[in-house]
């Protein structure tokens, strides 16, 4: 597992461990998240990041483990003492309160003056630019605005950690673009640090500082976006982040710190450790493959005869779908003209760059 | 979680039982008295004994009264099923002003003083010439087990979606028939529920009934009551242990079919 | 364009058959109850009125009526708040039992219900005797025929009608709503102030409205627990009727019980009605 570590980790989950009757949801996880930093846990339903967000609120228990935040140990207390924010799904607006009211609560509940009350949550509304809303009934606003008032709600108390937990996935894709944008923005300009669950792989590549891809109650990688997306450190991570394409061979060689792999189709050349003999899954993105009329057999390229059977169009991009002599499927992204060009060819070849190649050991299960 | 919450939780917990346990007490009593030996009414029994069901074919009136609250029961919920039903399309559908009162009014009876209904029904009857008790009768259950319906059917209703009836409508059908088609089936949990409250309201009315009832006419719980004045024993209670018996079928048969959760939406 | 007038005119005739039933079988004769009391068609005259809140026993009665009612409510209140959270808290077989527990006793009739409860509340009754047995007591208390006994009764019969608009209303209640506010740093007694009492406050005042009329207007059960010794309304009504043939006294009690009924009902729909808000 490949895994970025920050010095003085602002809030740490140390071996939580949480199961609910036979199922284990989440097994001795280890986590560190940096102060003003924007982490988001990423994975399919099931893979226990809602759970971990919970044990972090305090809405959860942890069978074992220790959590701690900014040099407090909140494991033992109920959330009310935490002094967390939380952001949840389905907004949770209190029906019976106005949004002031709403934005108000939590301050309110602490004691706080009335004149702060009124201060703070004036200045909350015009961040979340909703002013002209301080009267209407929490439920009667929109999606988007109901957001943007349980966002203004959780920050309003000034919490140590704001937890969100998948606040855009009601809300439409052109909406949820802006909100994206909007959140980071408020959330770098307070400079709070935040833990943001999603199921969404391109929610989290634009969001995030850093992304713990999940599965099965473990983290499988904990790194940048681009670290997650360039060089995933599993067959699950490659598979969750963006498309790709796979082949599987056995490796015959190495030669100038390169394996050579053989599969169904030929030769293919990937950089990494493998012993001779070891069963590799050979793996690329589509977005890195060329069609090519000619092989141009050079040592940092790999290259397969393929035939193109369909094409698919996106609008910004066209996905070619290829078939290999062994009949192994592959995807490329091509601009919409090199159709025309790929069958107007004899012969044709899908090629990419060896550094683009990544490399995985083919397992069972997982 | 925290203290406050574990003692908290807890108590709602005792309460909760608490009031079980409260509740089936009359049952627990009432069927022990009935096999029961003395016909005194001292718990715990002396012996115990089955007398009481042997008596219950023989005790006059008893039968001929609990015919007559079946039947009662029976065709007033009827009745109040389809007025009922009709009443609450007119709410939830409707677009005429008042239509809250409409439903208000319909819902009223049951927090109205019985008795002065049914003083005010009989009064009313004897001034129009009516003197049928069992019309009378008739009249009085439906005013009671009417709101039972309508609030039940009402809150259904809202819920329904009434595309149905277009699109059932576009396939052929008139309107009336496309309700009963379309809408009767997919309320049929409401009108279980709501027909089992209204069949037991009706049942189990006295204010109405005492009013409306004359010496050939008698309802159950009417002829209770002057067993009790005149000469209680037990077999009151072995009726009601019949009834309870019975009650606890039904609702095990509701449980299977809709799920008692259901009867919760009353 | 047509056929939605059409459609649009149809439906309040659907209402017609039932509330022309209600009006006629229910609505006239109230009203017509009401004019007899003011002695129409003969004269119009509040004198029975009058002569009725002149005597001070009958001041004593509305009293005994309201007290009783209030106690009644007031106990279904503090005891079935917390039984239907029990209620929605249940699973499985565990709610099946508790549902049956609220509806079978529906099934035995109020007179046998209050009826047992005279076998369980007289002195030589079972309730004493697990008292005294229990050492909790020295010797055994009069409770038949005592305002405690009535109010025990009652609050048995009419629990249930507290219990499930409650319950209706606590289960549709969002639990994200308590963990939000927990997580805001709101404290137990805060949220249960500021949130859950909020928001199940329509079906309280749905319970309180069902109970209290109906404990207003109960005449069964204070017959048999408590007998003459405490008049109400309801039974100087059937006395006036059955017993002393006095229709004129019988009629204006009536309408004086009528008017407190109606008052709770309006009063409760609209405090229903400020209280929408929390849907």
């Amino acid at each position: 597992m490949v895994n970025t570590a920050i010095d003085t980790p602002y809030l740490v989950a140390d071996g939580v461990s949480k199961r609910f009757g036979d199922t284990v949801v989440l097994d001795l996880l280890t986590i560190g998240v940096g102060r003003g930093e924007f982490v988001s846990l990423l994975g399919p339903s099931g893979c226990g990041k809602t759970t971990l967000l919970r044990l972090v609120a305090g809405l959860l228990k942890s069978d074992s483990g220790r959590i701690e935040l900014g040099g407090r140990v909140i494991s033992d207390l109920p959330p009310h003492r935490r002094n967390v924010g939380v952001v949840f799904q389905n907004y949770a607006l209190f029906p019976h309160l106005n949004v002031f009211e709403n934005i108000a609560f939590g301050l309110r509940a602490r004691g706080a003056a009335e004149s702060q009350v009124a201060e703070t949550v004036s200045r909350f509304l015009a961040l979340v630019k909703l002013s002209d809303y301080a009267d209407r009934p929490a439920t009667t606003l929109s999606g988007g605005q109901q957001q943007r008032v349980a966002v203004a709600r959780a920050l309003a108390t000034h919490p140590d950690i704001l937890l969100l937990d998948e606040p855009f996935s009601a809300l439409d894709r052109q909406l949820r673009e802006g909100m994206q944008i909007e959140l980071r923005a408020l959330l770098r300009e307070l400079g709070i640090t935040a833990i943001f669950v999603t199921h969404d792989q391109e929610e989290a590549l634009v969001m995030s500082d850093r992304i713990a891809v999940m599965h099965k109650g473990a983290i499988e990688q904990f790194d940048t976006p681009q670290a997650i997306h360039g060089s995933p450190s599993s067959r699950f991570v490659l598979d969750f982040m963006g498309s790709s394409v796979t082949m599987e061979g056995k490796v015959t060689g190495t030669a100038d710190g390169l394996c050579m792999v053989e599969t169904a189709d030929g030769f293919l050349r990937v950089s990494g450790g493998f012993i001779r003999g070891a069963d590799v899954v050979v793996a690329t993105r589509p977005e890195h493959i060329r069609l090519v009329a000619e092989p141009a057999n050079r040592p940092d390229a790999n290259t397969l005869e393929v035939s193109l059977t369909d094409h698919i169009f996106f609008g910004a991009r066209t996905v070619a779908h290829l078939k290999t002599r062994s009949g192994g499927k592959l995807k490329a992204d091509v601009a919409a003209g090199d159709i025309a060009a790929a069958r107007a060819q004899d012969r044709l070849y899908a090629e990419w760059r060896v550094d683009e190649t990544m490399v995985f050991p083919a397992e069972t299960g997982r | 979680m925290t203290r406050t919450q574990i003692l908290t939780r807890g108590a709602v917990w005792i309460i909760g039982f608490a009031v079980c346990v409260y509740l089936m007490l009359p049952l627990f009593v009432t069927v022990a008295v009935s096999f029961s030996e003395s016909s005194v009414f001292n718990l715990p029994p002396p012996s115990w004994s089955t007398r009481w069901y042997e008596a219950l074919a023989t005790k006059r009136g008893l039968l001929p009264a609990l015919g007559l609250s079946v039947q009662i029961a029976l065709l007033s919920t009827a009745i109040s099923l389809v007025l009922g039903t009709l009443a609450a399309i007119a709410v939830v559908r409707g677009r005429f002003p008042g239509r809250d009162a409409l439903s208000t009014f319909v819902v009223s009876p049951l927090m109205m003083p019985g008795l002065v209904v049914g003083i005010a029904l009989l009064q009313f009857l004897r001034g129009m010439g009516m003197r049928d008790a069992y019309t009378g009768l008739l009249i009085g259950h439906v005013i009671v087990t009417l709101p039972f319906v309508m609030r039940t059917v009402q809150a259904s209703l809202s819920l329904f979606d009434f595309t149905l009836l277009d699109a059932a409508r576009t396939l052929g059908l008139t309107y009336p028939r496309a309700l009963l088609k379309v809408m009767v089936p997919v309320l049929s949990p409401a009108y279980i529920t709501s027909g089992l409250f209204a069949f037991l309201a009706s049942m189990d009315n006295y204010p109405i009934s005492i009013f409306l009832t004359d010496a050939r006419n008698k309802t159950l719980p009417i002829q209770m009551l002057e067993y009790l004045e005149v000469r209680p024993d037990p077999t009151i209670a072995a009726v009601s242990s019949c009834l309870i018996l019975l009650t606890i079928l039904v609702l095990l048969f509701t449980e299977r079919l809709i799920g008692l959760r259901r009867l919760t939406d009353f | 364009m047509t056929a939605q007038r059409t459609t649009r005119d149809r439906t309040w005739l659907l209402a017609v058959p039932g509330v022309g039933f209600l009006f006629a079988a229910y609505a006239v004769p109230l009203a017509l109850l009401l004019l007899v009391s003011f002695k129409f068609p003969e004269t119009f005259t509040l004198s029975a009125y009058q002569h009725f809140f002149a005597d001070s026993y009958n001041w004593h009665v509305i009293w005994n009526t309201v007290r009783a009612a209030l106690l009644t409510t007031g106990f279904c209140l503090l005891l079935g708040y917390p039984a239907a959270f029990a209620l929605a808290w249940s699973r499985g077989a565990v709610q099946i039992l508790f549902l049956i527990c609220l509806i079978l006793p529906l099934s035995v009739g109020i007179v046998v219900k209050a009826f047992a409860w005279t076998i369980v509340l007289r002195t030589d009754g079972v309730l004493n005797q697990a008292l005294v047995g229990l050492g909790i007591l020295g010797q055994p208390m009069r409770l038949i025929f005592t305002e405690a006994g009535l109010i025990f009764g009652a609050v048995n019969v009419f629990i249930p009608f507290m219990i499930l608009p409650i319950y209706s209303v606590v289960r549709l209640m969002d639990s994200r709503l308590v963990e939000a506010a927990q997580t805001m740093g709101a404290t137990p007694l805060y949220v249960f102030r500021r949130v859950v009492l909020p928001l199940t406050l329509p079906g309280v005042i749905a319970g309180i409205a069902f109970v209290f009329s109906m404990s207003l207007a109960m005449y069964v059960v204070p017959t048999l627990l408590v007998g003459e010794r405490y008049m109400t309304l309801s039974r100087q009504i059937a006395r006036s009727y059955l017993y002393l043939r006095d229709e004129q006294l019988g009629s204006t009690v009536a309408v004086v019980l009528l008017v407190f009924s109606l008052a709770v009902i309006v009063s409760s729909q609209w405090l229903a009605g400020r209280t929408r808000g929390a849907p």
